[in-house]
């Protein structure tokens, strides 16, 4: 991703007290997707391509949507 | 309307509009960005309920 990577985004996301709290679901194309998921302690993981009926449903009971 | 915002974080384009369309017939509200800079404007902005993160 240009100008600022989502691996940085995260790491200032977890520094900032205000926002550190907001879960975070990543999506990502690379080989280690689950590793560096793992590395950034996002809340799920989804590889590329996505599977959007498996996505919408991980976010609807993320935030309480059963 | 689910009073809830998600912020799509996704540098392609074309998938960041279509997760904000799905998102969006879901009722949910979506900020987007397209790479990290503009997620934290986003954030400091309205902070949202979840993100999306493209890595």
């Amino acid at each position: 991703m240009p100008v600022m990577s989502g691996d940085e985004f995260r790491e200032r996301q977890l520094a900032d007290p205000r926002h550190r709290d907001v879960p975070v679901i990543c999506m990502t194309a690379a080989h280690d997707g689950l590793a560096r998921a793992e590395r950034i302690q996002a809340d799920d993981y989804f590889q590329k391509p996505l599977d959007f009926d498996q996505l919408l449903t991980v976010v609807r009971a993320r935030l309480g949507f059963v | 309307m689910r009073a809830v915002s998600i912020l799509v974080v996704e540098d392609h384009a074309d998938l960041r509009e279509l997760l904000a369309v799905l998102l969006e017939g879901e009722g949910f509200t979506v900020q987007t960005a397209g790479n990290g800079a503009d997620a934290l404007k986003s954030l400091d902005r309205a902070r949202p309920s979840l993100i999306l993160l493209d890595l």
